[in-house]
């Protein structure tokens, strides 16, 4: 964490809020990892780095009450003038009783969410700890009218997004078991159901115990909860035994994410490495585990002296290139949509109803829904839509529809040994398959409208596919031949 | 005047032809193709009749006996050929004359004259008019290779029948020429059936300047002023003025005499203009030479119409129909140029794609109008299919104005108020033309173009309705999220507060008035218990899966700012909403930080941020981190929660 917080001290302007994840429960006598001593020389050593603030972590709801007031009073006593922030998940129902014990112990922040948008695998609820704590030492200052006055808002906004509920139906004690966070919960529930173990889920929280469990008990989120979340899917799916697993881990295949945690990408685990399993799965794996290297380029881009939307782009492409890449493509077909109510975003068009959109200031478009065609062979439909009035076709493929219709094979940008038409036309081959061409030789023709045009080898190599019969006609960046 | 003319051609200039034949009081023949059955210009003609075969129009077009059996059919006493398909064939002028027709053009024998370009540039040489060094025609292409050696590079290899681009190349060292020769060839024997080519001395920088000539069976011969046809893109041209701006009126002179003393020595007859280029660079600046004669009317003829206020095409028609330059009012002497026009070529050519010509269907079509701007279109309107077979023109736009600079802020205004979608144009390329200095100074050159390559850039086309409909369109087919479920815009549950008053001073106020040292230390000695609001991040990623937009996540955020001013922090940013953003909003993150901090400006912001690899999955190099802080600081963010997975320090 040293460069990240080193990196926030720097702004001078921001706050060092750092945090302990919180796993496992120091009051059990069992607990022989996750104790006070534990927490109590991680703070000291997160206090070390100049933070201005300590957080507890608990990502999962598995710090009770009690634990809490322990905690937090041994914190307390120990680091008197450091500000304790407290933030916790829902996920058992009572998380309010932490929240309220660890403020009496002497926490001075915790995190809470609009009732709408809070408990089980949310935060508790903000008016429960506004309503708890009213007119008691430990009174938040916020009108207890405000936030629920704002809460018909929430309710609706997750009305609108429903279908991306994760199904948690309520609170589970489970979790004191399985401790899988929360945002974990609900993408492994949906999980579970793509493969077909909806109805078995708390066989997936069994094996999200026992992976743990042989991974060492790590504390659990976002990277390492990756990990044992993607070996239970893993061994749920092949249907193992645990104690053979732990065994003779060598005779099953095995999650990268899993390979890379015990290889130490993430770091080191605080109760040490589960051997011998550990080096039963790395053995005769090489693992390189390294920084993605940073070119002179991007260094430069990402400079405070770079214009701030470069900076942005590059910082943007160096974390998530993929994501990045698609959202390039996304806003050049769609543009910006955010002027779009989410309704209709998520939804689209609706007879009798016209969306209205202001894309810029003092510029409506009104869109409206006439009709919709039957798909044609292709699977496409005509959805004759209305834009100000005006009646505008737009070509939809349906993708729920089967079409048997084989698609002219499309050149890949990607290989350069793939010849494109360069336009739609009739193209005919001045060469046959198996011939040697240079770079930059002829190898078809193509016309089309006024123009003739030569299509040259981009790179020299043997015709190994010509897709021509004769002069045919061809659209654009329709596949006409390739070189091997 | 002819009872009855037939148009040998389709789209504008066969719908040009009509109108004028109209105002004469003749009735109109149309012929179409199969592929052309829902055009305009068939719908345009009095009677059009079907020609050739399913699957070949462009030779529907060239076939003379089609046309002279159309003309025979529908009892038409003339035949009007535009320009392209048989406009300049001394065949077709011929068989129209032998089935007691008029061909409305020259007669065969000065198109032949004209059209050759070899016999064209010996009546040239011995009128006195200069020419280009060129070679003889011939299909020997050693022999071309040889004579260009000769000349000397640059060279443009040329066919004998070509026009309009085809079957010419410009062609800069040796090694270029034999490609170039072949594929030349092969285009011209396949557009005119002959393959015969020549070369010729390339001129530098040259400008293109051409006069409209027009020319009675009296012999009685004058040019209607020239028009500037520099710039092209690939020979073809894309935008024509009237007169040439920025041309010495002593250069003007001489071109405007050696093009009537050309016409004249080759006994020119009718409508037709004489080209020359003009060297702006080298040792030659200022020196012009004739390049050819085109029998026929151009497609920029308007501009022409648009200053002189002659009708060029009613003019061709009278001519043929035997009447004088006296008759129809015309004398040197008499015509003048009044003002300014330029003409600009609205093609489906795509500035994304390399100016491939796009085809598809219409889907909104909305033309300019109002004073000084002409539309001379085909078949263009929303619904139609623009197919690949012919050109890839839609419409001709020209702008008239009482100087250069009028007509073209004229012409801006018009571009700026075309609206076509659902075929790709040319029209951001068009207007990144208009707004070039150079061109407005009126520096033209036929290499204006390839000199400012940022020209063809494709520019980004605001066109927001078509992107928000083509959206809205496949979410309404395709129900990723299933069905419409009805609902309210959860705006509409916004309490009623006063939303103009600005929010209380807040802890983003103390942050900034303390420093964040001071302000940690106010925490810890508060009463009351401070708090955290994680709505904007940590509950919807928890229980909508982080799919909460930023619209939603905003339209709210001045309302918590005057509501709930002293909540300690929201959390608002962290890694899942980044890759969430990016990957299945479509937005992007830090514009998510920008309207946020926009909309709150009195409470701190905070973040998750994971120690090793801040909000990625893999870790970065220190510098990346920085730049990450730094660039999230500066943006908003007052608060920085780090973590490390395994709490490794």
């Amino acid at each position: 964490m040293r460069p990240a917080i080193e990196a926030v001290l720097a702004t001078g302007t921001t706050v060092a809020e750092v945090a302990m994840c919180y796993t496992g429960d120091l009051l059990d006598p069992d607990e022989d990892l996750y104790t006070l001593d534990y927490y109590l020389a991680l703070a000291e050593r997160i206090l070390e780095t100049g933070a201005h603030i300590l957080a507890i972590k608990d990502m999962a709801g598995l710090l009770r009450a009690g634990a809490a007031d322990r905690l937090v009073r041994a914190l307390r006593e120990r680091f008197p003038d450091t500000p304790i922030h407290v933030h916790t998940h829902d996920t058992p129902g009572g998380q309010l009783a932490t929240l309220l014990a660890a403020a009496h112990a002497g926490a001075d922040a915790v995190d809470a969410a609009s009732a709408p948008m809070s408990g089980t695998t949310s935060q508790p609820s903000l008016s429960a700890l506004v309503a708890a704590t009213a007119h008691t030492e430990l009174d938040t200052g916020l009108s207890l009218r405000a936030v629920s006055d704002l809460e018909p808002y929430w309710e609706a906004v997750r009305a609108v997004y429903r279908p991306f509920e994760s199904g948690l139906p309520g609170p589970t004690g489970r979790v004191y078991t399985h401790e899988i966070p929360g945002g974990q919960l609900s993408n492994l529930r949906q999980q579970a159901i793509s493969l077909g173990l909806g109805d078995h889920f708390e066989k997936v929280e069994d094996w999200y115990a026992a992976a743990n469990r042989i991974l060492g008990r790590p504390t659990k989120v976002t990277p390492s909860s990756k990990a044992v979340g993607d070996l239970a899917l893993q061994l749920v799916a092949a249907d193992a035994d645990p104690a053979d697993f732990e065994a003779h881990p060598e005779r099953y295949d095995i999650p990268d994410s899993v390979i890379g945690f015990l290889a130490g990408e993430l770091g080191d685990l605080p109760g040490g490495w589960p051997e011998p399993f550990r080096s039963k799965v790395l053995k005769d794996r090489t693992i390189n585990i390294g920084e993605t290297p940073l070119s002179p380029e991007d260094e430069w881009d990402i400079d405070a002296e770079a214009d701030r939307t470069t900076r942005r782009r590059t910082l943007n492409r160096l974390l998530f290139a993929g994501p990045t890449r698609q959202r390039e493509e996304f806003v050049k077909r769609y543009g910006d949509l955010s002027p779009l109510s989410t309704l209709d975003y998520l939804y689209g068009l609706t007879p009798n109803e016209e969306a209205s959109i202001t894309v810029d200031r003092g510029v409506q478009l009104y869109v409206g829904l006439e009709a919709i065609s039957e798909p044609d062979d292709h699977g496409y439909r005509t959805v004759m839509a209305t834009l100000n009035g005006q009646l505008r076709p737009v070509i939809v493929r349906d993708r729920g529809v089967q079409v048997d219709i084989i698609e002219a094979e499309k050149a890949d940008p990607g290989k350069p040994g793939h010849v494109p038409a360069p336009f739609a036309g009739n193209a005919t081959a001045r060469v046959s398959e198996g011939e040697r061409v240079q770079a930059g030789q002829p190898v078809a023709m193509i016309e089309a409208m006024k123009m003739e045009a030569t299509i040259t080898a981009p790179v020299a190599g043997t015709v190994t596919r010509v897709l021509l019969r004769g002069t045919q006609h061809v659209e654009a960046r329709d596949l006409i031949l390739e070189i091997g | 005047m002819f009872s009855k003319i037939l148009v040998a051609n389709r789209g504008e200039i066969a719908i040009r032809a009509f109108r004028a034949a109209f105002e004469l009081g003749a009735r109109t023949v149309g012929v179409y193709t199969w592929e052309d059955r829902a055009s305009l210009h068939r719908q345009k003609a009095d009677e059009a009749y079907l020609i050739g075969e399913r699957g070949h129009p462009v030779r529907a077009h060239l076939d003379i006996d089609e046309i002279i059996r159309v003309a025979k059919l529908s009892g038409a006493d003339a035949i009007y050929p535009g320009y392209g398909f048989l406009s300049e064939s001394p065949d077709l002028a011929r068989a129209a004359s032998a089935a007691g027709i008029t061909f409305i053009g020259p007669t065969a024998e000065v198109l032949e004259r004209a059209g050759n370009k070899v016999t064209a540039k010996e009546h040239a040489i011995a009128a006195g008019v200069p020419v280009l060094a060129s070679s003889p025609a011939t299909t020997d292409i050693q022999a071309l290779l040889d004579a260009a050696d000769e000349i000397g590079f640059p060279v443009f290899a040329k066919a004998v029948a070509g026009g309009g681009g085809r079957g010419m190349r410009r062609v800069e060292t040796r090694e270029e020429l034999r490609g170039a020769l072949e594929s030349a060839m092969r285009e011209a024997e396949a557009a005119f059936g002959d393959g015969s080519m020549f070369i010729e001395q390339a001129v530098q920088r040259p400008r293109h300047i051409e006069v409209q000539i027009l020319a009675d069976a009296t012999g009685e011969t004058i040019h209607l002023f020239e028009r500037d046809c520099s710039l092209q893109r690939r020979h073809q041209k894309v935008v024509e003025i009237a007169p040439a701006p920025n041309l010495d009126p002593v250069v003007r002179e001489a071109i405007l005499r050696d093009a009537v003393t050309f016409a004249r020595s080759i006994g020119y007859l009718n409508a037709g203009t004489v080209e020359f280029l003009l060297d702006t660079a080298g040792p030659r600046a200022g020196r012009h030479v004739l390049i050819e004669m085109n029998p026929r009317i151009q497609v920029e003829h308007t501009v022409t119409e648009e200053v002189t206020d002659v009708d060029l095409v009613a003019s061709q028609m009278r001519i043929a129909a035997g009447e004088t330059l006296a008759d129809l009012g015309l004398g040197q002497d008499t015509v003048r140029v009044r003002g300014a026009a330029l003409q600009c070529r609205i093609t489906t050519e795509d500035p994304w794609h390399d100016f491939r010509p796009d085809s598809g269907r219409i889907t909104t079509y909305r033309s300019p109008g109002g004073a000084g701007i002409r539309i001379d279109g085909g078949t263009v309107n929303a619904g139609v299919y623009v197919s690949p077979h012919f050109d890839s023109m839609l419409a001709k736009m020209t702008a008239r104005g009482p100087d250069f600079a009028s007509a073209v802020r004229r012409a801006k205004r018009g571009l700026a108020e075309f609206r076509i979608r659902g075929v790709a144009t040319n029209i951001p390329f068009v207007q990144a033309v208009l707004e070039d200095p150079a061109f407005i100074a009126g520096d033209l050159s036929t290499s204006f173009i390839e000199e400012r390559p940022e020209l063809l850039e494709p520019r980004e086309s605001a066109d927001r309705g078509t992107k928000v409909i083509t959206w809205l369109a496949d979410v309404t087919v395709n129900q990723p999220y299933g069905p419409h479920p009805g609902g309210i815009d959860p705006v509409v549950k916004l309490p009623q507060i006063d939303l103009t008053a600005p929010p209380p001073a807040g802890s983003r106020q103390q942050l900034l008035e303390l420093g964040p040292a001071a302000f940690a230390a106010r925490l810890r000695a508060q009463d009351g218990l401070a708090v955290t609001e994680t709505t904007f991040r940590d509950a919807h990623q928890s229980l909508l899966a982080t799919r909460v937009r930023t619209r939603d996540l905003v339209e709210v955020l001045p309302h918590v700012a005057r509501m709930t001013p002293t909540l300690w922090s929201i959390e608002a940013w962290g890694g899942a909403t980044y890759d969430v953003t990016l990957r299945f909003l479509g937005e992007d993150p830090w514009e998510r930080l920008d309207a946020i901090r926009r909309a709150l400006p009195n409470i701190c912001i905070q973040m998750l941020l994971r120690g090793r690899n801040t909000v990625g999955y893999t870790p970065y190099p220190a510098a990346v981190t920085e730049a990450f802080v730094r660039e999230a600081a500066s943006s908003g963010i007052d608060v920085f929660r780090i973590f490390d997975a395994l709490n490794d320090v």
